[in-house]
């Protein structure tokens, strides 16, 4: 008897249940994510106007500069209301892992600086740099694997 | 089972409720009595700011009452950070002896049924009740914030920032509203596991405690002005009362509300609705209380519910187990008439 | 809100057109005889099709190469650039092969031209001035 009402609950809840609207995220993350590459490609063009940088070497500082921009951004409170808008299209660039590290700092200052700075700043962004190392070195296995093989 | 009677009908003589900003906004902000105008509320984290505000609404209820701390026997409090630590410190500061409750956002009416069941048992004259919850603080307990980047689904709720506090005492003609009746709530779980979902989880446990509490008391929903939940939201909500019909209760729109419906009516940016052991607390103790008093309704019946996870248990990817606590509130009136 | 939206994208927009639109194409020779050379190499990138404006910089050491590829074609710039290096190293194998498809050393090189051809600049501090694109070029990170 009890299984039964747990089903029914279930299956009145799931009918009432609201969809995340995935296409309209999904056109709403394109737009947003593609305006803040454009405005990345923006940095990486002034920067090989006014100084010394090749396209090569220009992606460093432009990823360094994209940061420091969301850094404000999450510091004066303006990058959640931006992430609640465009979902992935403000996480996925480099501007979300800069937000999610100033936003765990921010969050987790109360609990001083070593404890509460310092171990928690990486509360996201952690995962991120580890499976970011982890993939890397893989591909990386791989493609000494298939050189040694000759097969590039 | 059983649902506890008051025949000697336990007075609520006052209440106050403190809110954060954001609760500036909703349509019900003229029954709030204090606000701040910062979540910091001039603390150093959102935990202090949050004991604060419980510290605030109590201040105020005695105040209205014209009570010290001294005069109360025993205050129950309960909110959803860390071991309740809130309330805690709260108490340590008001220094009146102390009860901590935990049933997540139900500890509002667990510690009214509660504050309810001393009084009428005689062991005890005055009682406070009174819980908080801070959407900053929460949030940070709970659930990723969106400040980490993160996007809210349409399903999620806003905790709302507030504190409310009530005082019981025995029978008084001169009160807001009466204690009548509980029924205390069984955990009831129906599987789900997604914590921007709580509405759904909620649902049965919500309907169960309505359904036990008629069929207990042999009342039926017409023998209420309101039924009120406290913060099932959207889909919660319209889940519970499909729920209630299948069980051959029917509940008309206008008698069954929602306080995480009504508290920000109109406020878009909080998805389905407000949560928190404050939204029940500052809906009911803020403006059902009144309609009370005011002989607006006579009786009304309060159901708030509570999603008991932590954020170890929904890691652990556990289902969300929940449960329902029901108060009836009546108008003021001289026991037996 | 939406006026400066609009007025941020319209911007944004007209910086990327500005950047790659042609400038060139400049040929330059450093020292005489080098001439046949110039011409050898803008007609073969003349003649391919993925590739729009260059600059070509001959001296009697080195032959330095700059294009720009179309945006459609920018996947297969790699390859482009494989199939350009050999060919250029199988004609002129005396010679030292710089060839970079960077915006930056594009720019580097026009400007370089510029100087050139107004007459700033003697042979030697021309020899010096290339060499100091080719290092920017050949710089990783």
């Amino acid at each position: 008897m009890a299984d039964h009402w747990i089903t029914q609950s279930k299956a009145a809840a799931d009918a009432h249940e609201l969809k995340r609207p995935v296409l309209k995220n999904c056109i709403k993350a394109f737009l947003v994510g593609g305006i803040i590459c454009t405005i990345g490609q923006l940095v990486t063009l002034l920067l090989m106007l006014y100084f010394p940088f090749t396209e090569q070497t220009a992606g460093n500082p432009t990823v360094a500069i994209m940061v420091f921009f969301s850094m404000l951004l999450t510091g004066f409170g303006l990058y959640h209301k931006l992430g609640q808008f465009a979902g992935a299209g403000s996480a996925v660039p480099v501007t979300g892992f800069g937000n999610a590290v100033v936003s765990a700092a921010i969050e987790h200052r109360s609990e001083g600086l070593v404890l509460g700075v310092g171990g928690n700043i990486f509360k996201l962004a952690g995962s991120v740099i580890v499976f970011g190392v982890i993939s890397a070195f893989i591909i990386a296995l791989i493609k000494t694997v298939l050189f040694q093989l000759g097969v590039i | 089972m059983k649902t506890w009677h008051f025949p000697s009908l336990p007075s609520i003589i006052s209440a106050s409720v403190a809110a954060g900003p954001f609760e500036k906004k909703s349509p019900y902000a003229d029954h709030f009595d204090t606000f701040f105008e910062d979540l910091y509320m001039e603390e150093k984290s959102f935990e202090k700011a949050q004991r604060k505000l419980l510290e605030t609404s109590v201040q105020g209820t005695l105040q209205k009452a014209g009570m010290s701390g001294q005069q109360v026997d025993c205050m129950i409090a309960g909110d959803l950070i860390n071991q309740i630590t809130p309330s805690n410190i709260a108490a340590r500061t008001l220094g009146i002896p102390y009860l901590g409750v935990f049933s997540a956002c139900a500890s509002s009416m667990e510690g009214l049924a509660l504050a309810g069941a001393l009084v009428h048992g005689g062991y005890s004259e005055a009682m406070l009740t009174g819980v908080s919850s801070h959407n900053a603080a929460t949030e940070k307990q709970f659930r990723y914030p969106t400040e980490y980047g993160g996007q809210k689904p349409p399903t999620a709720q806003w905790t709302v920032t507030a504190a409310g506090s009530v005082l019981v005492t025995g029978n008084t003609v001169d009160a807001l509203a009466h204690i009548e009746k509980a029924t205390i709530g069984r955990v009831q779980d129906i599987n789900v596991t997604d914590p921007f979902n709580m509405g759904a989880a909620m649902s049965l446990a919500a309907a169960d405690t309505i359904e036990r509490h008629f069929i207990q008391s042999g009342e039926s929903a017409r023998d209420y002005d309101l039924i009120i939940t406290g913060d099932l939201a959207e889909i919660g909500h319209a889940a519970v009362k499909d729920i209630l019909n299948k069980k051959q209760i029917h509940l008309s729109a206008d008698q069954f509300l929602d306080c995480g419906k009504m508290i920000y009516q109109g406020l878009d940016e909080v998805q389905a609705g407000g949560s928190g052991p404050a939204c029940s607390a500052a809906m009911v103790y803020g403006y059902f209380l009144k309609l009370l008093k005011e002989g607006v309704v006579n009786r009304v019946l309060v159901i708030a519910t509570g999603a008991l996870l932590s954020p170890l248990t929904f890691q652990q990817k556990e289902t969300i187990p929940c449960i329902a606590h029901a108060v009836s509130l009546i108008k003021p009136q001289k026991v037996g008439g | 809100m939406k006026k400066m939206m609009l007025i941020a994208i319209s911007i944004l927009y007209l910086t990327g057109c500005a950047a790659f639109e042609q400038t060139g194409p400049v040929h330059v020779k450093i020292h005489d005889g080098e001439n046949g050379t110039v011409k050898e190499v803008a007609q073969r990138i003349e003649d391919t099709k993925e590739l729009y404006d260059s600059v070509v910089v001959a001296a009697d050491s080195t032959l330095v190469v700059s294009y720009k590829v179309k945006h459609m074609n920018r996947f297969q710039m790699k390859s482009i650039e494989k199939k350009m290096k050999r060919w250029l190293t199988e004609k002129y194998p005396e010679k030292e092969i710089v060839l970079s498809s960077d915006y930056k050393i594009f720019m580097e090189l026009y400007a370089f031209s510029d100087k050139w051809n107004t007459g700033e600049l003697n042979e030697q501090e021309a020899m010096k001035e290339i060499e100091k694109i080719i290092k920017l070029k050949k710089e990783m990170t």
